[in-house]
């Protein structure tokens, strides 16, 4: 069967099925264009602007604006005959300018203007006052009372420039990953990582290559023990963004009922925008809805906290565990539990997915508790082993090792998860 | 015969220690007239599974012919280095870690010959299969 060339090969994540060589090739001519474009473009562009001829002349004429004075000699408000709604006095100043012999008129408002504003414009300029114009060379049509800008002309410079630059880069990088090894890339890399970190001030990343950074573990002390262990996601950061959304969203429907019922009440309602505000309103009743869940839901169940007798932790060694749980309400059950998730990331074409897969959960505590706590926070120490032979906490940028202790429980009907990430040393590390 | 270069380990034995210095030697054979233009020699790890691999050097060096004639024909070159505390070799689930030396040698001829070494650092057994 005939198959057409493909150009280039499909995209499996950073992997490429097709040629190699191609790819860097095809990767290179694009920026190439890019940089070519942009040079030539900035060339033309400047050469232009020197020569005062095409395009710089007819597409940035305020480039070629001339300053001149003179004296204003005249006013006049001119009647004109707009649309039905629209200002309808343009008012003029004759100018006498010091390089012509024959009084112009100028317009100093653009468009026209009401008969009010017609005469504060007016006021502006007295006559027999000298004041400062703008016009195109050699064009007295084009004269006007305020200096012209040039953000359009600096901003296609700044456009072209980065045309440049990207494109400069693009290829000087396709040029040195094609003429390097995988592994001097790293290296040179490597190299530049280690520059940074050696102004740092945390030895973990240094001494424990790909051991994720460790500092959140110990800057909180604890009550009982030494250390209180950092929460993944703060329930309270959850709260506050619902409390955001809620007042955003119930801010736009608010805007939205008093523009249809004021329309309605008029006589002139619109029936497709009562529906789209039918729907905001719903939806911001809703984030209310959700927001007070959230606070019901923050104050019933209360914190969890775990603290820890001393740090860092390593596979085989023991510690001391503190796990405690305010709450209003009834505990219906707890559970404690040590585990390790393997996480990978990986692209799918454009797509970018995340799989997370348990290897190891080891319960601590179980506990189903019937009585009520309403005024006591539930308290409950322990030993916290972590098991022997086990892989250390690892990161890198598409893989991961992660140690955390996970707690469940159900407070009145709520059931809830809270974890708390830790960092595993290598066992050989002590 | 081709040009071929091996990569052993001295003393090679199953798993290795963090702060261990592990010793390679490698080989260039049936040059044939061609060239040496340069040298690399590297050890690190990769990882391997469901994720995009991430690769990190922990040594590495490039040198050019005369890093290498005069010792690699008579018979092998050697390099060394210490191992790093982390991260441990590891066949996990869908997350790998893989240590290896890997060496290149690219020839005046624009070929390019290399081989890898993989070795173990640590002992971290396998975990068991369990999904979440």
């Amino acid at each position: 069967m005939l198959r057409w060339l493909k150009p280039w090969g499909k995209k499996r994540g950073a992997r490429r099925s097709g040629s190699r060589l191609l790819g860097s090739l095809g990767e290179a001519l694009f920026y190439a264009f890019l940089f070519l474009l942009g040079s030539l473009s900035l060339v033309v562009i400047l050469t232009s602007v020197r020569l005062g001829t095409w395009p710089s002349h007819h597409y940035f004429p305020e480039l070629f604006f001339v300053e001149v004075t003179g004296k204003v000699v005249d006013q006049r408000r001119t009647p004109i005959d707009p649309p039905v709604g629209s200002p309808n006095v343009q008012p003029e100043i004759l100018v006498k300018l010091k390089t012509q012999s024959e009084p112009v008129w100028v317009r100093i408002a653009d468009p026209s203007v009401e008969r009010e504003a017609a005469l504060l414009e007016l006021g502006k300029f007295e006559i027999g006052q000298d004041y400062t114009y703008w016009h195109a060379l050699g064009d007295l049509r084009q004269i006007q009372t305020t200096e012209p800008t040039r953000y359009r002309f600096t901003l296609v410079i700044v456009t072209l420039i980065s045309l440049i630059l990207i494109g400069a880069s693009g290829v000087g990088r396709t040029v040195v990953q094609e003429g390097t090894t995988p592994e001097r890339r790293a290296s040179i890399a490597q190299r530049a990582a280690d520059l940074d970190l050696a102004g740092g001030t945390n030895h973990t990343i240094i001494d424990y290559p790909s051991v994720p950074d460790d500092v959140e573990m110990t800057n909180s002390p604890g009550i009982h023990f030494a250390y209180r262990l950092p929460i993944a996601h703060s329930p309270v950061l959850r709260l506050l963004a619902a409390a955001v959304f809620s007042l955003v969203w119930t801010s736009i429907a608010v805007v939205f009922v008093q523009v249809v019922v004021g329309g309605f009440l008029e006589g002139k309602g619109e029936w497709l925008l009562g529906i789209v505000t039918v729907a905001f309103v719903a939806l911001a009743s809703w984030s209310v809805y959700d927001l007070f869940q959230q606070l019901a839901f923050l104050v019933g169940i209360g914190p969890t906290s775990i603290e820890i007798s001393h740090y860092p932790f390593y596979p085989g060694a023991s510690y001391r565990l503190l796990l405690t749980q305010g709450s209003h309400m009834d505990l219906q059950y707890l559970k404690l539990m040590l585990a390790c998730d393997e996480q990978a990331t990986y692209r799918q074409g454009t797509d970018v997915r995340t799989e997370v897969r348990r290897v190891r959960e080891d319960a601590i505590l179980d506990l189903e508790q019937d009585q009520s706590k309403r005024d006591s926070a539930f308290e409950y120490e322990c030993e916290l082993r972590i098991p022997e032979n086990v892989m250390h906490s690892f990161r890198s940028p598409n893989n991961s090792i992660q140690w955390k202790l996970i707690v469940n429980g159900k407070v009145g009907n709520w059931p809830f998860e809270r974890v708390f990430p830790i960092v595993v040393f290598p066992e050989d590390s002590i | 015969m081709d040009p071929v270069v091996t990569l052993t380990i001295v003393d090679r034995h199953r798993n290795y220690t963090p702060g261990e210095t592990i010793v390679f030697e490698y080989t260039i054979e049936s040059l044939q007239g061609n060239g040496i233009q340069a040298v690399e020699a590297s050890v690190l790890w990769y990882t391997e599974g469901k994720g995009d691999e991430d690769m990190v050097v922990h040594y590495f060096e490039r040198g050019g012919a005369e890093s290498v004639i005069g010792e690699a024909f008579q018979g092998a070159c050697r390099f060394e280095t210490e191992l790093p505390k982390s991260p441990l070799s590891y066949e996990g689930l869908i997350v790998k870690i893989q240590w290896c030396a890997r060496i290149r040698v690219f020839l005046t001829s624009g070929a390019e010959l290399h081989h890898e070494t993989p070795f173990h650092l640590g002992e971290v057994p396998r975990p068991r299969s369990r999904s979440k």
